[in-house]
């Protein structure tokens, strides 16, 4: 069921940013498939049980914390995967605005219209 | 007609992608269950009384970020500089920085005593992040909303008379780089001036290269090694780099 939703939600944003023609709903669309994928590396980092999080409390014996943690390595690469996702849509905004600013419109089909 | 069609069409291939997803997804293992990757690093991130794996971070997420996985970690740092390098490119040739009103003299105040607390928090969500859910990232995001709260509330050109503009900021970034850099090189320079192994980025002794950051300082803090130095410096170049961002994003063509 969680990779169903997940699928859903990526299929969304990769319908969006094919066919809708407003650039800046495409970098929407492209962002929220960046976290569709991180809720994709959350939910394969998940421990049933009791687990908790990956910070090992105070005097826990490590075998102990290692069994009922969850994976740290979803978390590390959500974290990576956000700063990279941001450093993406600040350029992505900076060639909108750019766009913008030459073409007059952030429609890809009135852009391509145009003749030069 | 057309839209109702055009509808339907997006509906289909919403389904049909989502079913190829689904499909592919079902190759994926069991969720529930923790590879025996990430039960190594939850072994070993702070194991006192087995050194030779350790990060001295009770915080994996924190050890995995700059002793385990340190080197994807400077790489996607130098992605986050160069995605704000783009930007600045973009807007070569700003306009100067000029103050305006802002808004009502409540929300100037409040910003102005939000400010301090809201650089506090940052470097609290820095320091602490070897044991709490932290780091440099998020330090250095929460740094930049403090500079954009005093933007939109007290206008763009109040920030040179907090000594920061397009290029301060940059050079505080550069800063930052400087000192991630730095503790990066120290163990290669030790290893060249000692003969002994030791390899860029290394955090703590191994059993093959005796070199290690100290882990607690005299007061029995624990400092996970560079850990939090090379937070610091993450969260300023974080926080600068997104500053420089919303400035350049926010202001007008210099012919304006």
């Amino acid at each position: 069921m969680p990779y169903v939703l997940v699928a859903i939600m990526a299929s969304i944003c990769i319908y969006a940013a094919l066919f809708k023609s407003n650039l800046f709903k495409k970098m929407l669309a492209i962002f929220l498939m960046t976290d569709a994928v991180n809720l994709l590396f959350i939910i394969q980092g998940y421990r049933l049980g009791n687990a908790i999080p990956p910070i090992i409390p105070p005097g826990m014996d490590p075998s102990e914390f290692a069994s009922i943690a969850v994976d740290p390595l979803a978390h590390y690469f959500v974290v990576t995967a956000v700063v990279i996702g941001l450093a993406e849509v600040a350029t992505l905004t900076a060639l909108i605005i750019y766009t913008y600013k030459h073409y007059g419109t952030i429609e890809t089909k009135k852009i391509k219209e145009l003749r030069g | 007609m057309k839209d109702w069609r055009a509808s339907i069409l997006g509906v289909f291939f919403i389904v049909l992608m989502s079913s190829i997803l689904t499909y592919a997804f079902l190759g994926y293992p069991e969720i529930g269950f923790v590879r025996p990757l990430g039960e190594f690093y939850l072994f070993n991130t702070y194991n006192f009384e087995n050194q030779s794996w350790w990060s001295a971070s009770p915080n994996a997420v924190t050890g995995l970020l700059w002793d385990y996985r340190g080197y994807d970690t400077l790489y996607e740092t130098m992605v986050f500089y160069v995605g704000i390098a783009a930007v600045a490119m973009f807007f070569e040739g700003h306009a100067k920085l000029r103050k305006t009103g802002g808004m009502t003299v409540i929300v100037r105040s409040s910003a102005r005593l939000i400010f301090v607390f809201i650089i506090t928090s940052a470097f609290a969500i820095t320091i602490f992040s070897i044991k709490t859910p932290g780091g440099g990232f998020q330090g250095g995001s929460i740094m930049a909303i403090a500079y954009i709260a005093i933007i939109v509330s007290l206008s763009r050109g109040f920030l040179p008379e907090m000594n920061l503009d397009v290029e301060k900021a940059h050079l505080a970034k550069i800063a930052g780089l400087a000192l991630i850099a730095g503790l990066t090189i120290v163990p290669v320079v030790y290893s060249l001036a000692s003969g002994s192994a030791a390899y860029a980025l290394q955090n703590l002794p191994k059993a093959w290269a005796p070199f290690g950051y100290p882990t607690f300082l005299g007061f029995a803090s624990l400092s996970g090694g560079l850990i939090i130095p090379i937070q610091l410096g993450e969260m300023i170049h974080v926080g600068m780099g997104f500053t420089i961002m919303f400035l350049l994003l926010t202001l007008k063509d210099k012919e304006d």
